[in-house]
């Protein structure tokens, strides 16, 4: 849903209980009243009945609401400090893409940066923020929609107070994602500040202890991925979840995902030909460091090779 | 006193200043009008020019069945920069005389529900019409007054704090409205800009 349509639900549903309050509360000699309040709330509940009718959103939408030292009330927010944070966010966006797509390397231009431009399109209050959209919706969900929804959720996932739920989000991170949301955390930080972010279904609050939080942990953690190869035999696959199971030569379980550049069609080739023979496998190995301990540890199957055929 | 300018955010302010848009004295919405300073200000194409047409029908129709003691609030996209589909109106209303136990002001609503039920009123007229009882309950009054001006103050999703504006009930000031209405359509049926 829209980030501004979810705020107008949330309205609704507020207005809804508060006069179904009103209506209980006023005397029934008020029958003018109680006449235009009952069908005011007749009104509302057929407005929110069509919210769920409602086709879901296909284009990017997100509000980042500000408070605290750069926001004056509702009234305005310092702009430098608006501006920045606009930028900070788009640019974590603009990686969250390119990881998505694939094409997020370890350094370098960002690729396709224009596919990820999201547009002010208005201003909200209730504290002082921006709502930022999509200019050019499809007919199914777009990318940058789908990479805007991550790039929230990782926000979320650094201000949770769930130790293993942000561990869990940070394994499937890039590190030049995360570097992203260190920035956007930092400069939040920095400025004193406090930030609401409403994007689909996330609503998410940082207050101080949550800024704190996220601070503590973008700065703390590193993600150490490195492309490595192993002997050993792979146990299984599966096409549809893109899983793989693998037993190194050393005894080491590896379990996760198929990359996505392995084709369905290599994958079911890999299930008929290669379970329990002897392979070198291709594994990218994302470690989570905090405090530069591991805490947490992925595995990325890339290809597999017969050793025999390295043999030859 | 004059109605102030729309702002950037094309809402009536909900205060002014002499700083502020139309460079008013210090004033905080509602912001009272006559009903010809409404037509006036706001009658600035057919649509307005429709909707204002039957709002003053609607409260001709009022002062008739007795309801010519009281005040409105308009809002809603009428009183914002936007071609609007309607026109938002909270009717404070004395009850009329004779008619002001329960009883008999109940036989009298249920005598004028076109003019009085809210829904019956929208099939009638391009007006989203909130009566309130002046003369009921004095707690209800302050709970309706409470909801209605929260709900009308502030525009939903970006939560903007917007003005209104508060029209008496006045006959003869409906008068030189509906007259001065007349002119203004004449005007652009011969293709003279209002």
């Amino acid at each position: 849903m829209n980030s501004l349509r979810k705020l107008e639900k949330d309205s609704l549903k507020a207005e809804i209980s508060s006069l179904t309050s009103l209506i209980d509360q006023i005397s029934p000699d008020d029958l003018m009243s109680r006449l235009s309040l009952e069908d005011r709330l007749n009104e509302l509940r057929q407005k929110d009945a069509a919210f769920v009718d409602e086709p879901e959103e296909t284009a990017a939408s997100v509000s980042l609401f500000f408070g605290g030292r750069p926001v004056i009330g509702s009234r305005g927010i310092e702009s430098a400090f608006g501006s920045n944070i606009v930028s900070k966010f788009q640019d974590l966006v603009s990686k969250q893409l390119a990881n998505d797509a694939g094409g997020l390397g370890r350094r370098g231009i960002v690729p396709n940066r224009s596919a990820s431009t999201l547009h002010i399109t208005n201003v909200v209050r209730g504290s002082f923020g921006f709502h930022l959209e999509e200019m050019q919706p499809q007919m199914v969900d777009t990318t940058l929609k789908t990479a805007v929804e991550h790039a929230t959720q990782l926000l979320d996932a650094f201000g949770t107070e769930n130790e293993e739920d942000y561990r869990s989000a940070l394994v499937e991170a890039d590190p030049r994602v995360l570097a992203s949301v260190k920035d956007f955390f930092e400069l939040i930080k920095q400025n004193e500040a406090t930030v609401r972010l409403v994007s689909g279904q996330i609503d998410s609050s940082f207050r101080t202890a949550e800024v704190d939080r996220a601070v503590e942990r973008a700065t703390s953690s590193e993600l150490d991925e490195s492309d490595d190869q192993f002997f050993g035999v792979l146990n299984g696959a599966l096409p549809q979840a893109r899983q793989f199971e693998f037993t190194s030569a050393e005894g080491e379980l590896m379990r996760g995902r198929i990359d996505p550049s392995v084709t369905p069609a290599i994958i079911n080739d890999w299930i008929s030909n290669a379970i329990g023979h002897d392979l070198l496998a291709s594994i990218t190995v994302k470690k989570v460091l905090r405090n530069r301990n591991e805490v947490r540890r992925s595995y990325t199957l890339r290809d597999i090779e017969f050793v025999e055929n390295l043999q030859e | 006193m004059p109605i102030p300018s729309f702002t950037i955010d094309g809402i009536l302010p909900p205060y002014t200043s002499p700083d502020g848009p139309g460079a008013l004295p210090h004033f905080m919405s509602p912001y009272a009008a006559t009903s010809l300073e409404v037509v006036s200000h706001l009658g600035t194409s057919d649509q307005r020019r429709l909707i204002l047409s039957a709002w003053l029908e609607h409260r001709g129709r009022l002062y008739q069945a007795g309801f010519d003691n009281g005040f409105q609030w308009l809002d809603g996209s009428f009183v914002e920069d936007k071609e609007p589909n309607d026109l938002d109106v909270v009717a404070f209303m004395r009850r009329p005389a004779g008619a002001q136990d329960n009883a008999s002001f109940g036989a009298l609503l249920a005598q004028h529900q076109d003019i009085i039920v809210r829904s019956r009123v929208k099939q009638a007229y391009p007006l989203d019409f909130f009566p309130v009882d002046l003369d009921g309950d004095g707690k209800t009054l302050v709970e309706m007054t409470r909801y209605l001006c929260g709900l009308f103050s502030h525009r939903r999703g970006d939560s903007v704090w917007k003005g209104m504006l508060k029209v008496d009930f006045n006959p003869q000031d409906d008068i030189f409205a509906t007259q001065h209405l007349a002119q203004l359509n004449a005007a652009v049926a011969a293709g003279v800009t209002p």
